[in-house]
């Protein structure tokens, strides 16, 4: 099949999948027993306030409908109003949004780093005692839920030592870069979890590289170590690297929510809670459709690196299938 | 047999040799269930007591200090262990009795388009947001979470158990059981489920700890049990706001989750390389 070809049917696939999804949300908040307008209001409101706000939340017409024009409206962009309260969605999404893709951008530039050196020192001499340390390493991390690696990092950095501090205060009006150290705890929480997967992932495709007849033959001919990495195993691992890469920004997006909890951290995750804990039908669809777009995102972008790159490596059979939870 | 290679990487070590690291976790295991399971019964004070003053040092008021209502760390570390456990085993179980009968059934018709769409579906959702969605709906219950679970691993054991059951279906074993006139429910019972019971009991372990995540994060927001019945998460979340003054109101509590399940994810991995061998 020409490439351009793959590339478009991976795009529709792409789009099937956020269709299906955006079903699978609107159904999960909308359609499941139990009434929105009851789960808002509590048990004990009127039945005329009930009567209302189901008019208002458009409820009475049937689940067909409600997905079709719901969908509409997220198409155009538009997300709507708020079910409690009359403020528009983007206007209360926005600013977390912006916080969380802030926190993401520089996890994502630590979780790479430690994914791709602790990949190479693990995977160069597989079974050696680097490897064997970070493989018990990185298992016992990615056992622990977060926010004991949270509570153990506060523990230590913020109560014990006092080097930071253990919440994220963002100053009103501010972004959380006019106080960078508010960074420090959340992004080594989300770098030891998303980095400790990546790890592994990337040193399996070392180790499956450096065991290769030509990596082996350059070793024997005594090539430098440093001339064999830059030379043998770095170019054979980089595409499957980047896809190993690429599958980790969908957690950084939508897996946070604990971090930023923990953290008391202004972002989406915080906001998703907080919305569920109001009952906000509107707010929670618009989340949870911005992080499903955001994994179906990742997925394509490691699916097309791999469309992209099957031509100039020779085995594509090392393409990661490993998601964050 | 190959012949061994100068140049092959270093062997793994001999499966006959005691394996130190799977010991310790075991032990540190086994500790950890036993105290969580008969630990309300040791317990120096019972469940939600207050002893003495918020968030007291250790030393005076328990080995541990209090925390922040006042009440004996180490008692309700001995209290909060059971639903800590059992909730996230209660799920395990559930989680593979669904994915793995679907899984054990589409090997036998491994290319199955409307199934794999499914699966592609709840991977693309979060966990966290499946976990939050479930709560959004259903309230606070101890069902939820494990409801969550059994749809969070739901796609991952489908395709373990699919793909290793897919090769035990092909056998010339269960062509001649087909041949002898036997069903396919006797087929699965007795010819495949012997050949994939290993690998899927390893997969089995390591779900037990994507279980434990699930479960303890919805305590930890909050959708936990109510007071005076308390969980280890619910200790952390609870206590986070003044544990300057008394860091083991969450130190000890993490600790505890940490011993149960980097252990039982260490064993779980040894005992996945051990079957692929």
């Amino acid at each position: 099949m020409p490439i351009i070809l793959r590339l478009l049917s991976r795009l529709a696939i792409s789009l099937a999948l956020l269709l299906a999804v955006s079903i699978a949300v609107f159904a999960s908040v909308e359609i499941l027993p139990g009434d929105p307008a009851t789960t808002i209001l509590g048990r004990n409101a009127s039945p005329d306030r009930v009567e209302a706000l189901r008019e208002q939340l458009g409820l009475e017409s049937s689940p067909v409908v409600r997905y079709w024009d719901w969908l509409k409206s997220m198409a155009q962009g538009d997300l709507g109003l708020q079910a409690t309260g009359n403020r528009s969605v983007w206007s209360t999404v926005s600013t977390p949004l912006r916080n969380t893709a802030i926190l993401a951008v520089v996890a994502f530039a630590t979780t790479s780093l430690a994914a791709v050196g602790g990949g190479l020192i693990a995977g160069r001499r597989p079974g050696n005692r680097a490897d064997r340390a970070l493989s018990i390493g990185t298992l016992s991390i990615v056992a622990m839920p977060e926010f004991v690696i949270a509570g153990l990092l506060i523990s230590l950095f913020a109560f014990r030592l006092d080097w930071v501090s253990s919440v994220s205060l963002v100053p009103l009006g501010g972004t959380p870069l006019d106080t960078p150290s508010t960074l420090i705890l959340p992004v080594a929480t989300i770098t030891l979890v998303a980095g400790s997967y990546g790890l592994r992932l990337v040193r399996a495709l070392v180790a499956e590289a450096s065991s290769q007849p030509f990596v082996e033959a350059a070793r024997l001919a005594g090539v430098r170590e440093t001339t064999v990495l830059r030379r043998h195993l770095l170019p054979s691992v980089a595409a499957p690297t980047a896809q190993v890469l690429a599958f980790s920004v969908p957690y950084l997006i939508g897996g946070t929510v604990i971090v930023e909890q923990v953290f008391a951290y202004p972002g989406l995750g915080s906001l998703l809670v907080e919305q569920i804990e109001r009952r906000d039908v509107t707010v929670v669809e618009a989340i949870a459709m911005i992080m499903t777009t955001t994994v179906i995102a990742g997925f394509l972008i490691a699916d097309l690196l791999g469309v992209l790159t099957t031509r100039h490596t020779p085995r594509s059979s090392s393409r990661p299938s490993a998601a964050l939870p | 047999m190959t012949t061994p290679s100068l140049l092959a990487p270093a062997p793994a070590r001999s499966s006959r040799r005691l394996d130190l690291t799977a010991v310790v976790a075991a032990a540190i295991l086994i500790a950890v269930v036993v105290l969580a399971v008969f630990g309300p019964w040791f317990a120096p004070h019972p469940a939600g007591q207050t002893i003495g003053r918020p968030l007291a040092n250790t030393g005076a008021d328990g080995w541990l200090g209090t925390d922040r209502l006042g009440r004996d760390v180490w008692s309700q570390i001995l209290h909060g262990g059971r639903r800590t456990v059992i909730i996230p085993l209660v799920a395990t179980l559930a989680a593979t009795v669904a994915g793995d009968t679907v899984g054990l059934l589409a090997g036998r018709h491994p290319r199955n388009r409307t199934l794999d769409a499914l699966l592609m579906v709840i991977i693309a959702m979060p966990a966290m947001l499946i976990l939050l969605l479930l709560l959004h709906r259903f309230g606070k219950s101890a069902w939820v979470p494990i409801a969550a679970v059994v749809v969070v691993a739901f796609p991952y054991s489908v395709r373990y158990a699919r793909s290793a059951s897919t090769k035990a279906w092909g056998s010339s074993f269960v062509e001649q059981a087909r041949l002898r006139g036997e069903s396919n429910s006797w087929i699965l019972r007795h010819e495949v489920l012997p050949n994939v019971a290993g690998p899927v009991l390893s997969d089995t372990g390591l779900r037990f700890t994507t279980s434990v995540q699930l479960v303890t994060a919805a305590s930890f927001l909050g959708f936990g049990p109510g007071a005076p019945a308390t969980d280890w998460a619910t200790q952390i979340s609870k206590n986070l706001d003044g544990a300057s003054l008394n860091l083991w109101a969450i130190a000890a509590p993490a600790l505890m989750i940490a011993l149960l399940t980097v252990p039982a994810n260490l064993l779980a991995d040894r005992l996945a390389a051990r079957i692929e061998q």
